[in-house]
């Protein structure tokens, strides 16, 4: 599956997450440049799911794990902003708490209560593997989705609006284009983060145990709490992206957490390329872009769109990130072969 | 709740189950002989559907959209089978889990394309449009008993088939032991091809059956196709005995829950059930695969 | 008896209706090198299994170092000294030589929820792993994937995992196998280079190397081991050789 052998951090791994930030850097720009502030929704858009492939691709491309609940697990992030947007707003606190439109504190909740969930979810779905794996995780986003509709109280089926501006700390990031910075920022964090943690003695383990768990076993290395921490690690970061998602569009709906997303989050990862970090933030910007493209052309867009994944999986196994390295040139793999 | 209630809904949550085991027949066989994740069954469930109420719309005829159904289904899933996804038979999940879930949708949109945003009606002929008292004051759906019949003959015969034939004795030992499955080296393309078609036209029938209770829409069959799933997990994936056991206490469990709690909380019973149940037997209660 | 690294008692395994282990007991005395043969299909592979853990006996005893450790899952088993290597090399296709045995070190050398620094630039990992790497020839191919090496390099990757963990008792599941006879000369020569440091359990078809490696060997025929002696006396032995030694 993932193919990057844990060789040392080279200035050349780090160029293309670096343009791809600063190409989404420039977008509010060109934006103001060309008078389109529809752009920055878009890029918004593109970042956001950017980070939750990139959580997602933790699992999938470095632990092996095919997860199909993490539209769930990213529900349960935007729900605790919203819950929490909705108790600020209504002035109708739980217990002691009044609720809050501040993100400084919502995001790491919805991060805590993302990773809470993760922890629940694996701890069961990890005593299996493969194929159990992923029916019991795809059952798990179901479970999550009912569980968003059951909230009456919040919205229920028709979701929920935030209606309180959103800030951060001190600062106002209700406004369009401070909003995808902040969101950028995550972006990159997000990168560092799980880039660093790949290499790391952590990484290692995981990433031996997904592509031969006999011999990670066989040195002295249990899979499972790896795994599990992995799995929790990952749930708390598509938490944020939901988050995120919410306090952005001021709105929290099931239909974000239903099962076919999590199937769009799986596309977005393979469609960028599994192996490296930065794979699914790609494959996640031309999922994005392709999708408000094709349903320009056409309402029926979702024909071309499946077709177009069936032709990706017969084809292009390594993602467009492999398509790069291919077109940057055999010479620089015949210099990683030594 | 009444005893006439609890009957009532026992005979539900029951009729429930048997079409759920008439979708996970297909999807636990096909993976546990082909080792193939079929996401894209519930398609095939709404092929049946569809195909059985155009069938009626154009003759009139309930009958033929019944036996219409399960050979559309059949049909698709040859194609299905043959044109792309027997290519995936060796390669890992993932890959089968992706082109499966392209696969559903396209089809679900090219069936939108051809029937429109509307959905469907299938109309019940007389004979079965009524209620049978079964037990006195409590009138029941007799199609809904029908249903009942048909299910559980087919799933009868699917157990004798698989239990008494040679076919059969084939299928177990595919389901238990892929090496035997793939040692057996006469035309295993046919076998699977047919087994694959198989599991269609159960998934066709399935549809066509569910059709006149619900509507028939596209994307139909992705709630089911989930309990189906759920269904596979919890009977233990390759077992047939296993499938059936689940889909009846599937079945069950969700049609209670429904009427006992809230819609969506009872929504999310059936998999709690099945976490409860994985927690302690992650293999399911018919594990195949020792 | 006193310095046994490993005693096994009455061990049983059963698949269905066949007795894969048949009331094995055995042990191996601290620095010895333990021979194990018998005819393929007398349960060689699924006794040294049974040793690391992959497999749970039905029933018996397996003591390390006089703890009983039959109940212990295989990864808590490697970490309290138990290596083995694979009749069937099994490895990371995409990790370099030296990555496999950074792995041994880092599993042997404690918990790895450690998350910042790059276990490729850790030097407390890559030497001792080098040194490994070094010790069974492999120098010049340290970094090269997995994927990449021949099988009789693959062959000494397996022996170079299992002494980076630095194993109080090493498994050795036919380390020769498939070898041609210069590689199988050499790797004859490493294994009496190891044995001279390491408790060994050793499992070969190659009867050169048995007699000349072992300071005891086992016969195991139908789960069960029928003799148990030096070199010489196995040699002699009327019984083993006509179970074994005569075809």
């Amino acid at each position: 599956m993932a193919d990057n052998p844990p060789h040392p951090v080279r200035w050349r791994d780090a160029l293309p997450p670096a343009i791809l930030i600063a190409t989404l850097a420039a977008t509010p720009l060109v934006a103001t440049a060309i008078g389109d502030p529809f752009l920055v929704k878009v890029a918004t858009r593109v970042v956001i799911f950017s980070i939750a492939a990139v959580a997602l691709n933790f699992v999938l491309g470095f632990g092996g794990l095919v997860s199909l609940c993490h539209a769930g697990l990213f529900g349960v992030g935007g729900y605790v902003v919203g819950v929490l947007a909705w108790h600020d707003f209504n002035a109708e606190p739980v217990w002691i708490f009044h609720g809050t439109s501040n993100l400084a504190i919502s995001l790491p909740l919805a991060a805590m209560t993302s990773g809470l969930a993760a922890a629940a979810v694996g701890a069961i779905s990890l005593r299996t593997s493969g194929p159990y794996f992923l029916m019991i995780t795809l059952a798990f986003n179901q479970m999550l989705y009912y569980g968003a509709i059951a909230l009456q109280k919040y919205g229920g089926e028709d979701g929920l609006q935030i209606m309180s501006d959103v800030s951060l700390g001190p600062f106002d990031v209700s406004n369009r284009y401070r909003f995808f910075y902040l969101a950028l920022v995550v972006l990159s964090a997000t990168l560092l983060l799980t880039g660093r943690f790949v290499r790391s003695r952590f990484g290692v383990a995981l990433r031996a145990a997904a592509q031969n768990e006999t011999r990670a076993i066989a040195v002295g290395i249990d899979p499972w709490v790896y795994r599990l921490v992995a799995f929790v690690i990952s749930g708390a970061l598509v938490g944020v992206a939901g988050a995120l998602l919410a306090a952005g569009q001021q709105f929290v709906s099931p239909v974000d957490m239903s099962w076919d997303r999590s199937g769009d989050l799986v596309v977005m990862a393979v469609l960028g390329g599994i192996g490296v970090v930065w794979g699914p933030a790609l494959g996640a910007a031309v999922f994005i872009v392709l999708e408000l493209v094709l349903s320009s052309w056409t309402s029926h867009w979702q024909l071309a769109f499946g077709l177009l994944v069936v032709l990706i999986v017969v084809t292009l196994r390594g993602g467009l990130a492999d398509l790069g390295r291919a077109l940057a040139g055999a010479r620089r793999m015949e210099a990683a072969r030594g | 709740m009444t005893p006439s209630l609890l009957i009532e809904q026992t005979l539900n949550g029951v009729q429930f189950g048997i079409m759920l085991f008439l979708m996970s027949a297909g999807l636990t066989l096909v993976f546990g002989i082909m080792n193939f994740i079929n996401l894209a069954h519930g398609s095939l469930y709404m092929i049946g559907a569809f195909a059985g109420a155009a069938t009626q719309a154009a003759t009139g005829s309930f009958a033929l959209a019944i036996v219409a159904a399960p050979i559309a289904a059949a049909l698709a899933g040859l194609v299905l089978e043959s044109a792309l996804l027997r290519r995936f038979y060796g390669r890992d999940h993932l890959d089968q889990v992706l082109v499966t879930f392209g696969t559903i949708l396209a089809l679900n949109e090219a069936t939108r394309i051809l029937f429109g945003l509307t959905p469907l009606r299938m109309d019940l002929p007389s004979a079965l449009a009524g209620h049978v008292e079964i037990i006195p004051g409590a009138p029941y759906p007799t199609f809904r008993l029908a249903i009942l019949a048909v299910g559980l003959l087919v799933a009868a015969s699917l157990y004798v088939i698989i239990m008494r034939t040679r076919l059969g004795m084939w299928v177990r030992a595919g389901a238990s032991d892929r090496q035997i499955a793939s040692a057996m080296g006469v035309n295993v393309p046919l076998v699977f091809a047919a087994l694959f078609a198989t599991g269609a036209a159960l998934a066709g029938l399935a549809g066509v059956m569910a059709a006149p209770i619900l509507s028939v829409q596209v994307g139909m069959g992705e709630p089911i196709l989930i309990l189906a799933l759920v269904v596979t997990v919890i009977g233990g994936i390759g077992s047939i005995r296993g499938a059936f056991v689940a889909a009846l206490l599937v079945g069950v469990v969700d049609t209670f829950a429904r009427v006992l709690l809230t819609p969506a909380l009872g929504g999310m019973a059936i998999f709690m059930t099945m976490a409860a149940i994985l927690a302690f037997r992650p293999k399911g209660l018919f594990p195949a695969h020792g | 008896m006193a310095d046994a690294i490993l005693q096994v008692e009455c061990l049983m395994k059963s698949f269905g209706g066949l007795r894969a282990t048949n009331d094995l007991s055995m042990n191996v005395e601290r620095g010895e090198c333990h021979a194990i043969i018998g005819p393929n299909g007398a349960g060689k592979t699924t006794f040294i299994a049974q040793l690391q853990g992959m497999l749970r006996p039905d029933a018996g005893v397996i003591r390390l170092e006089g703890r009983d450790i039959a109940g212990e899952p295989a990864h808590r088993r490697a970490r309290m000294g138990i290596a083995r290597s694979f009749q069937i090399t099994s490895l990371v296709p995409n990790f370099t030589a030296l990555d496999h045995a950074a792995l041994a070190v880092q599993a042997r050398s404690g918990h790895s929820f450690r998350f910042w620094r790059a276990a490729r630039r850790d030097a407390r990992l890559l030497d001792p792993a080098r040194e490994a790497i070094e010790t069974v020839g492999l120098g010049a191919r340290a970094d090269t994937q997995a994927r990449d090496l021949s099988h009789g390099e693959a062959r000494q990757l397996e022996l170079a995992i299992a002494i980076a963990q630095r194993p109080k008792l090493l498994l050795l599941d036919e380390p020769m196998a498939g070898m041609g006879r210069k590689d199988g000369a050499a790797m004859t020569r490493l294994l009496a280079q190891l044995k001279r440091t390491y408790s060994m359990i050793l499992i070969e078809h190659d009867m050169q190397a048995v007699f000349s490696l072992a300071d005891r060997i086992s016969v195991l025929v139908a789960g069960h081991i029928i003799r148990t002696g030096a070199p010489a006396e196995i040699r002699a032995d009327p019984e083993v050789r006509a179970a074994y030694l005569g075809h």
